[in-house]
C-alpha cells in the first residue's frame, strides 16, 4: 500500500474514534448496530500490525439495559457522577501561569487549562472553527482527535507534536474511566483509542515504503 | 467495505490568521511561555461566596479568570476576601455543575434538553396548571431576594401571591421582631463601639472580611467583646470573655440583663422617655426577671448577668448586643421573643441611632424600571397563610414560610413550583419530607449545581449562568456592617459561560414567551441598569468600570429620625422604638416579650441526651460551598465534618477525640466523627451547617458528614414562622450506625 493511503487510512482512523466521543445520534447508533464501525476499524487498523492485540468487538460491551446513549450520559455527561469528560484540561494541570492564576495554577481537574488556550490559538492559526458546543472546550477530544487527523493531512511534523503534546492525557482519562462503573464500551473504546495513539504513523509509511 | 458518515465539527473558518494576538506557537511550552507575559485585565463585580455580595475585582487573563481579590471600595470586603470567596471563584471552571437544561426521565435521571424546547414544554405546563387550577398555584420559592424583581412580573402576570424565601430556616425572628419594633435593622457600628456584645453570633463564622476588620480595630482601640454561645465559636477567639450559655435560654438572659439595667436605674432614661413607647407594659409584665432567676435557667451566675448588664451600661450608648443573624433567630420556639429583647435591651442603652451603638445602613433611591406589558391579576390567598387572619397572621408576607412547602402541595394549593438558587431538600428540615416537593404537577430548579433539589424533586432544571458570568442590576450594600456613605455596586460579566447556561432574565424571558406572553421581559438588564441609576447620578458605564461607588449624598448622622414636627418617625406604628410587637398583639398573641420556655429539653437524668445544635464556619456558606474542592480541603484539615461534645459529658459515656459517634433523633440516625472539647455546653453537641450532602452528582459534597436538617421535623415557629432548628433533643452513643 502506498505512504498516502497508509496515511490515508490512519486519519480516517482517527476521525472515526472521535465519532465516539460526539454523542450517540440515531444515525450513529444505527451503523454502529449493523457492524459498520467495526469492520471500518477493523479493516483500516490491520496495516498497523502494533495498533491493537486483537481484533476489535464492541458488540459485546453493549446491551439494552446499558446502550450507547446510557453509556455516553453516564460517563460524560455529568447527569449521574462519578462522571470524567474528555476534555484535555481536566487531566493536566491547570496552568503554567503560577504567577498570576495562583488559586488554580498547579490544580487538576478544572476547565479552561492552558490546553484549552492553545487548542484555540491552534485552531485559530490554521483558520478552522471551533463549533459553538465546544467554544469553552477547545480542547475535548473529539475536536483534538479531528485536528490530529487534519494535522496528519497537512503537517505530520506538526501532527507528531502536536500529539505528544496533546494527546498525551489519554492514558489518565483512561484509567479515570476505568473508576466508573457500567460504562465498559467507552472504557474499551478509549484503551483501543490509546493503543492507537501510541502508533507513529509515520512509522507505518516507512514500512510500506 | 460500508464506511461510517464522518460527523466533522471542525470545519474551515472564514477568520484570518493573521488577527491573532499572539504569533503562531505549535509547541504548548513555547505557547505558555508567550501567554505568560500577556497583560492582565481587572473587572469589577460581586462576589457570590454568601449572601453578602462583597465587591471584587476579577482578574482575566488570555480571556479566562485567573483569580479575584477585594475590592478596596466596597464597604464589605473593603480589599479583603474570605476563603469561600476564593474557592467560589475556582468554581467556574469545576466539574459540578448543571452544563445544560435537564429533563427528568425517571427518578433520579435527567437527560438534556435544548433551551427551547425547556420553555416550550414548562410554558405549556405552567398553562395547564393554571387553566385548571389557577395563578395561585404557582409557587416561586428561593433564597431571596435576588429572583423576586423577575419573579414577582410572572406572579403578577398569573395572580399569584406567592413569593417564599428561605428566610424562615434562617432568621425570620429577626426581621419580624425588628421591623415592627425599630421598623427595620440597624446595624452594629462596630469599629466606634466600645463594648460588644455577640450573643449566638458568630461574626468570624458567617465573615464579612472588613466587618471583621472593623471588630478588631475596635479591640486595638480598648473596646471590649464579650461572646455569648454553648460553643465557643470563631468570634470567641478575639473576645475578653466567653460565656457559654445553656441553649435555648438567650431570651431568659436578655430579660434579666433588662432587669438589671431598668432596677439599677442603669438604663437610659431620657432616651427612653423619647424614643420609646412600651416601656411601663414591659416592666411591669418582666418585674420577676433577676439574675437568679434567669441562673437556674441559663446556667449563667447572676453575678456575670449583673456584671456585663453593668459594663454595658457603663459604656452606652457605644455599646451594644449585636443585632445578630442566623443565630438564635431561627432556632426556638422563643426566637421571636428573644429577638424583641435584642430591640429591648439595645434601647435601654440608647444606642439606636447613635455612634458606636446601632446605626441604619445608608440608603440610596434608585429609579424605578418601568416595565413593558404590565397586565396585573387578582391575587388569590398565600398558600403558606403568612399575613392571613386565622392563619399565620404574624408572618411576613415578603418572606413566607419555606419549611412547609410539601404541605401545601399535599393540600392542594401549590400544583406548580419554581425553586431559585436555593435547596431545600438539604438546607430546609427533613429531607424525607422535602422531596415530597416533586409530587408537585411541575417543579423547575434553577440552580448553578446538581443540587439535591434539583436531583430529587425537579422535573426540569435550568441552570443559571454563574455569577462570574452573568451582569445583574445594582444594589445597594447595606446590612451587618456600618459605613456613613451609601454605596452602590454591580455584579458584571466577567467571563463568558463556561456551558450552556443563562441568566435569569433570559430564563423568565423564555418561559413567559412560551406562554404567550410575548411581551414580558421586554427590557434587557442594560436597560433596567441605566432606568435604576437615572436618579442615583452614576452612568452604568462609570458604575461598570468602578464597579462600587460611594457616593456623597445621603451621609449617615448618629440622628433619631424624627418628622417635621420633631417627633420621632422611624416606621412603626407609633414612631417610637416599639417594646411591643403590634401585629402579635392584634393576632391575639402577646405583643410585649416575657419568658417562653423552649419546646424541648434534654432529660437532664439521661447520659445520651443532648441538644443538638449547629453553626456556621469561616470557610463554607452553609451547604451552598461544601463542593467545593478548595474549600473541603479546609474542612479536612481543620477537621471540619466533626461534631462537637464536652469532655465531661464524653467521659461519662466513654466517648474518646475522634472517635465515631452515631447521633439519633426521631427522623435518623447518622454516624459522625467526635470532637471532644471543654469548649462546647455540656448540655449540647454542635454540627456544622455545612454538610451532609446526598445529591451523588455532587462529587466532593456527597456523603461529607452529616446535617442538622436529617435530624429535625419541619415545624413552625407560631410568631415568626421560623424554623425552630434548635428544638430537638438527641441521642448520642459511641460507634458507628450499622
Amino acid at each position: 500500500m502506498e505512504a498516502t493511503a497508509v496515511k490515508n487510512h490512519y486519519q480516517s482512523l482517527i476521525k472515526l474514534f472521535a465519532e465516539f466521543y460526539k454523542y450517540p445520534d440515531e444515525a450513529f447508533m444505527e451503523e454502529f448496530k449493523n457492524g459498520t464501525i467495526e469492520d471500518e476499524i477493523n479493516t483500516m487498523s490491520s496495516i498497523y500490525s502494533s495498533a491493537f492485540d486483537e481484533e476489535i468487538n464492541l458488540q459485546h460491551f453493549i446491551d439494552q439495559e446499558h446502550n450507547l446513549q446510557k453509556q455516553f450520559m453516564k460517563a460524560f455527561s455529568g447527569i449521574s457522577k462519578p462522571f470524567t469528560p474528555p476534555v484535555e484540561s481536566l487531566y493536566k494541570q491547570w496552568s503554567a501561569d503560577t504567577a498570576s492564576a495562583k488559586p488554580l495554577a498547579s490544580k487538576k481537574g478544572y476547565y479552561m487549562g492552558d490546553s484549552a488556550l492553545h487548542m484555540k490559538h491552534l485552531l485559530h492559526h490554521y483558520q478552522l472553527d471551533i463549533p459553538e458546543n465546544f467554544t469553552m472546550t477547545p480542547d475535548h477530544l473529539v475536536i483534538e482527535l479531528e485536528f490530529y487527523a487534519f494535522l496528519i493531512e497537512e503537517d505530520m511534523d506538526a501532527a507528531m507534536t502536536f500529539r505528544d503534546e496533546h494527546l498525551n492525557w489519554i492514558s489518565d482519562f483512561e484509567a479515570a474511566l476505568q473508576q466508573l462503573n457500567d460504562i465498559p464500551f467507552y472504557q474499551e473504546v478509549t484503551k483501543r483509542l490509546s493503543q492507537l495513539l501510541m502508533v507513529n504513523p509515520t512509522d507505518g509509511f516507512k514500512r510500506e515504503e | 467495505m460500508a464506511k461510517l458518515k464522518r460527523r466533522s465539527f471542525l470545519k474551515a473558518g472564514a477568520i484570518s490568521a493573521a488577527a491573532a494576538a499572539i504569533p503562531f506557537k505549535l509547541s504548548m511550552k513555547d505557547y505558555q511561555k508567550a501567554i505568560a507575559d500577556e497583560p492582565t485585565k481587572k473587572i469589577p463585580t460581586t462576589c457570590n461566596g454568601c449572601a453578602s455580595m462583597c465587591g471584587i475585582y476579577a482578574y482575566i487573563k488570555n480571556d479566562r479568570l485567573v483569580r479575584v481579590e477585594g475590592h478596596p471600595v466596597h464597604a464589605k470586603s473593603r480589599g479583603r476576601l474570605c476563603a469561600r470567596g476564593h474557592g467560589m471563584a475556582a468554581d467556574i471552571y469545576g466539574k459540578g455543575r448543571v452544563t445544560s437544561p435537564m429533563k427528568k426521565v425517571a427518578e433520579g435521571e435527567f437527560e438534556p434538553i435544548s433551551w427551547d424546547q425547556a420553555f416550550d414544554e414548562i410554558g405549556e405546563k405552567l398553562n395547564g396548571v393554571i387553566d385548571q387550577h389557577g395563578g395561585n398555584s404557582v409557587m416561586w420559592l428561593e433564597h431571596g431576594v435576588r429572583g423576586l424583581r423577575y419573579a414577582e412580573q410572572l406572579l403578577d402576570r398569573i395572580g399569584s401571591s406567592n413569593y417564599v424565601t428561605h428566610y424562615s430556616t434562617c432568621f425570620s425572628a429577626k426581621t419580624n421582631a425588628w421591623q415592627q419594633m425599630v421598623g427595620g435593622m440597624l446595624n452594629g457600628d462596630h469599629e466606634n463601639s466600645k463594648y460588644m456584645i455577640f450573643e449566638g453570633r458568630n461574626f468570624a463564622g458567617g465573615i464579612i472580611p472588613h466587618g471583621m476588620n472593623q471588630i478588631t480595630k475596635a479591640k486595638e482601640n480598648g473596646a471590649k467583646i464579650v461572646v455569648i454561645d454553648p460553643k465557643y465559636s470563631e468570634i470567641a477567639k478575639i473576645a475578653d470573655d466567653w460565656i457559654p450559655i445553656r441553649p435555648g435560654t438567650d431570651l431568659a438572659l436578655r430579660l434579666a440583663m433588662a432587669h438589671v439595667l431598668i432596677n439599677e436605674n442603669l438604663y437610659d432614661k431620657s432616651y427612653v422617655k423619647k424614643y420609646v413607647d412600651g416601656f411601663e407594659e414591659y416592666w411591669h409584665e418582666n418585674k420577676d426577671k433577676t439574675p437568679e432567676w434567669a441562673e437556674e435557667i441559663t446556667g449563667i451566675a447572676a453575678s456575670k448577668i449583673r456584671e456585663i448588664s453593668r459594663e454595658l451600661a457603663a459604656n452606652a450608648p457605644k455599646a451594644f448586643i449585636e443585632p445578630g443573624w442566623h443565630g438564635l433567630h431561627a432556632h426556638y420556639i422563643n426566637s421571636t421573643q428573644t429577638a424583641q429583647m435584642g430591640v429591648i435591651l439595645n434601647a435601654l442603652l440608647g444606642n439606636f441611632y447613635r455612634e458606636g451603638g446601632l446605626m441604619p445602613s445608608a440608603g440610596v433611591d434608585f429609579g424605578e424600571v418601568l416595565l413593558r406589558d404590565v397586565v396585573e391579576v387578582e391575587k388569590g390567598p398565600r398558600a403558606d397563610g403568612a399575613g392571613i387572619e386565622g392563619q399565620r397572621m404574624t408572618v411576613e408576607t415578603g418572606r413566607g414560610i419555606a419549611q412547609t412547602v410539601p404541605d401545601m402541595i399535599e393540600n392542594d394549593k401549590v400544583k406548580a413550583l419554581f425553586v431559585y438558587h436555593f435547596n431545600p431538600l438539604r438546607t430546609a428540615p427533613d429531607p424525607e419530607y422535602q422531596k415530597k416537593m416533586k409530587n408537585a404537577e411541575l417543579v423547575v430548579s434553577i440552580p448553578v449545581d446538581w443540587n439535591e433539589t434539583s436531583v430529587y424533586a425537579a422535573d426540569y432544571i435550568l441552570p443559571e449562568s454563574y455569577y462570574l458570568e452573568r451582569t445583574e442590576v445594582p444594589t445597594q450594600v447595606a446590612g451587618h456592617t456600618s459605613h456613613l456613605y451609601p454605596q452602590i455596586s454591580i455584579r458584571q460579566k466577567v467571563a463568558e459561560p463556561m456551558h450552556d447556561t443563562l441568566p435569569l432574565l433570559d430564563i423568565m424571558r423564555g418561559i413567559t414567551h412560551a406562554m404567550g406572553h410575548t411581551g414580558m421581559y421586554g427590557l434587557t438588564v442594560e436597560d433596567e441598569i441605566d432606568q435604576m441609576l437615572e436618579p442615583v447620578g452614576v452612568s452604568r458605564s462609570d458604575l461598570l468600570e468602578k464597579g462600587t461607588v460611594e457616593l456623597r449624598s445621603n451621609k449617615i448622622e448618629p440622628i433619631f429620625p424624627t418628622d417635621m414636627n420633631g417627633n420621632p418617625n422611624i416606621g412603626t406604628h407609633s414612631g417610637k422604638i416599639q417594646f411591643s410587637g403590634e401585629i402579635y398583639r392584634i393576632d391575639g398573641k402577646k405583643g410585649i416579650p416575657t419568658w417562653v420556655a423552649p419546646k424541648v429539653s434534654p432529660d437532664p437524668s439521661k447520659d445520651d441526651e443532648f441538644r443538638l445544635i449547629h453553626g456556621k464556619q469561616p470557610y463554607h456558606s452553609h451547604h451552598v460551598t461544601s463542593n467545593n474542592p478548595k474549600l473541603v480541603r479546609i474542612t479536612e484539615k481543620y477537621n471540619g465534618t466533626a461534631m462537637w461534645m464536652n469532655k465531661k459529658r464524653a467521659d461519662r459515656l466513654g466517648i474518646k477525640d475522634g472517635e465515631t459517634v452515631t447521633i439519633t433523633s426521631d427522623l435518623a440516625s447518622k454516624s459522625v466523627p467526635v470532637k471532644v472539647t471543654e469548649l462546647v455546653h455540656p448540655e449540647c453537641v454542635w454540627i456544622s451547617s455545612a454538610y451532609g450532602g446526598f445529591s451523588d452528582r455532587l462529587e466532593t459534597a456527597y456523603n461529607l458528614g452529616v446535617n442538622y436538617n436529617d435530624f429535625i421535623k419541619a415545624e413552625v415557629e407560631p410568631f415568626s414562622g421560623a424554623v425552630m432548628s434548635q428544638e430537638v433533643v438527641v441521642k448520642v452513643r459511641k460507634g458507628a450506625d450499622v
